[in-house]
């Protein structure tokens, strides 16, 4: 077992993940703030409404600025002949190891935010399990989906 | 070429028909009575015997004519079935249409040593099914095997060899018994009887629930406890009769390549097992068990068969675990029984000692403001004595190509891996674990309905390392 897997995510992630942290953030505002136009018409106390919104705001600072840091450092990835090594978590670091002949399909997705910023998360799926690796670069995704589905070969005697 | 005259099946089949067209009368007639009733009683109920006797009579001779006139022979590839009392049938079927053959034993064809012949071939139910409903067992056999074999030498060939190198367990009743007696559900029996007692208590008078209640609090806790005791007894009776009924017979047949299993007195169920479709092999050893050295043996398969295959495959439903190495020997030398554990570091146990207490501290410190909260401390006791028995348990075993886990929430498991059933490893710490150089180990395997995952906490990170060693492919 090596200390860890050499690949990092592209660090563009970063700007992808605040973006997306933000957007969710503000999705969640509009619950104290419907709170508070609530509050004048039926005269209920305004404090909670700042209070959920202050709390809000230091979430969203944490996902979107914080957690995104620490993701990058702890996600890490390496592609071996035979096999996918991934390690994630930022508290629980787990590490993963997915043979090649075990792999069933491999595939890319992205949403709008990471499409325009170039990035693209792969998708491994096993039989029994299912992983994935976030924020790559599209260009490397796209050569990792090719690689793995040339080394993953579907062999019958196993299921 | 062997080929039988034509041929009746066994007079039974009179009866066996007799009863089911009373059974399927059985609702008409009670639904005719009740709407009927005043017209009914009036004129039928005084003379019930004779229309009882009419039916019946009638029935048996119908079923008499009906057996009469049924015949069937069959040669090698072919089997020609004539039947009808007036309006005459004919129907031949080939080899080659034929999907599946069942031979089963229900209660009715057992009392007489009969079976059961049930054949199947492509096209709707009704049309397609051929159905034998009383024949001896050897005369089943026998067409099955002229159905199925392409030349009948080959048959006998085919069962000489099984003989020869097949291997059978079959449980005895005393088996059956021990394993009904420490199965564990007359718990749930039990509790069934508490609740359904509990929804009666409330609905007695009032007075009589007080004076009797107090009376037997006051005077009669002996016979509260005798009554406790007594319905106790008649639940683990009662479950350990109704697993010997289930489980009546429980025999497993090793062949080429597959496992075959019978078991069940009143329905007989038969199970085969493709030895490839078995992802992992898991031993049980249930607290009530393991003080008796026994255990249970179960399999996780890999789905795409039909309906009954589709579940966790219990593979042995009581066995003596000093048996378990020559079961694997015989049943499944795919897998080897493992003695040899690596076990949890030392250092591990004070994090199953804090797992263990955590829970029970979190009840005993709010009781501290209630009366006689404190005795709630006797808790604390077994809850650790059980952390340290989940400590000992864990363990892992490396040999080979075969992984074996050893893990315990209150029964003790083993599960039996092959590295190439393991579809993914997954070696996880978080910061308490990293600190003390510990892991959390996962495997996961395929299974039906969903994948199965089998963990060990809190092993030494070294072995957790060996672990992933032996898993990875770059050697």
């Amino acid at each position: 077992m090596e200390p860890r897997p050499k690949e990092k995510l592209d660090p563009r992630a970063l700007k992808a993940w605040f973006i997306s942290g933000l957007l969710i953030g503000a999705l969640l505002l509009l619950l104290p703030a419907a709170y508070l136009v609530a509050a004048s018409f039926f005269n209920l106390p305004v404090i909670w409404g700042w209070l959920g919104a202050a709390l809000i705001v230091l979430i969203t600072f944490i996902l979107a600025v914080i957690v995104p840091r620490l993701r990058l450092i702890y996600w890490r990835y390496e592609l071996k002949e035979h096999e996918i090594d991934i390690q994630r978590g930022i508290i629980v670091i787990t590490r993963t190891l997915v043979p090649m002949v075990r792999i069933q399909h491999v595939d890319t997705e992205h949403g709008p935010v990471m499409r325009h910023f170039g990035l693209a998360t792969l998708r491994v799926s096993t039989a029994a399990t299912a992983h994935r690796i976030p924020a790559l670069s599209r260009e490397t995704a796209a050569k990792l989906r090719g690689e793995i589905s040339a080394l993953a070969r579907v062999s019958d005697e196993d299921v | 070429m062997r080929m039988s005259k034509l041929k009746r099946q066994h007079p039974a089949m009179i009866v066996f028909g007799a009863l089911s067209s009373m059974a399927s009368l059985a609702l008409p007639i009670f639904f005719l009575v009740i709407v009927n009733y005043r017209v009914i009683s009036q004129w039928i109920f005084p003379a019930l015997p004779l229309f009882a006797g009419a039916v019946i009579l009638l029935s048996l001779i119908y079923h008499l004519l009906n057996w009469f006139f049924y015949a069937y022979y069959y040669q090698a590839g072919y089997l020609h079935i004539k039947s009808g009392i007036i309006i005459k049938k004919e129907r031949s079927l080939k080899r080659e249409r034929v999907h599946t053959i069942n031979i089963h034993r229900g209660i009715l064809q057992r009392l007489f040593g009969l079976a059961a012949l049930q054949i199947e071939t492509a096209g709707e139910r009704s049309q397609s099914e051929f159905n034998l409903v009383a024949v001896t067992l050897p005369e089943a056999k026998q067409i099955k095997a002229s159905l199925q074999g392409s030349e009948q030498t080959e048959t006998d060939y085919r069962e000489r060899q099984a003989v020869d190198g097949e291997k059978v367990l079959r449980l005895s009743y005393r088996d059956l018994f021990l394993a009904g007696a420490t199965s564990g559900s007359f718990l749930a029996l039990f509790s069934i009887l508490a609740v359904i007692a509990s929804q009666l208590l409330p609905v007695l008078p009032d007075d009589i629930y007080s004076t009797v209640l107090q009376r037997i609090l006051a005077t009669q806790v002996g016979a509260l406890a005798a009554l406790l005791f007594f319905a106790l007894l008649l639940s683990w009776l009662v479950s350990i009769v109704r697993f010997m009924v289930q489980y009546a017979d429980f025999t497993i047949r090793r062949k080429e390549n597959e496992l075959e299993l019978t078991w069940g007195l009143i329905v007989q169920k038969q199970m085969n097992l493709k030895l490839h479709r078995i992802q992992a092999v898991n031993v049980q050893e249930s607290m009530l068990r393991q003080p008796f050295g026994l255990c249970s043996l179960s399999a996780d398969v890999a789905g795409g068969g039909t309906g009954a295959q589709r579940f966790v495959a219990q593979l042995c439903p009581i066995l003596k675990s000093r048996d378990l190495a020559l079961f694997f020997q015989n049943m499944i030398p795919e897998y080897r029984e493992q003695k040899s554990f690596t076990g949890l570091p030392s250092r591990a146990l004070i994090r199953y000692l804090i797992r263990g207490a955590l829970p029970i501290v979190l009840v005993i410190v709010p009781l501290q403001w209630v009366p006689y909260g404190w005795l709630s401390f006797i808790l604390l006791p077994p809850a650790l004595l059980w952390a340290l028995i989940r400590y000992r348990s864990g363990g892992i075993a490396l040999e080979d190509r075969q992984a074996t886990f050893r893990y315990r929430f209150f029964t003790l498991h083993r599960a039996y891996m092959r590295q190439e059933h393991i579809q993914a490893l997954e070696v996880s710490a978080g910061p308490v674990q990293r600190w003390r150089r510990l892991c959390t180990v996962t495997t996961s395997v395929l299974s039906s309905p969903a994948a199965r995952n089998f963990s060990v906490m809190d092993l030494g990170l070294d072995d957790g390392r060996r672990l992933w060693d032996w898993y990875s492919h770059e050697k």
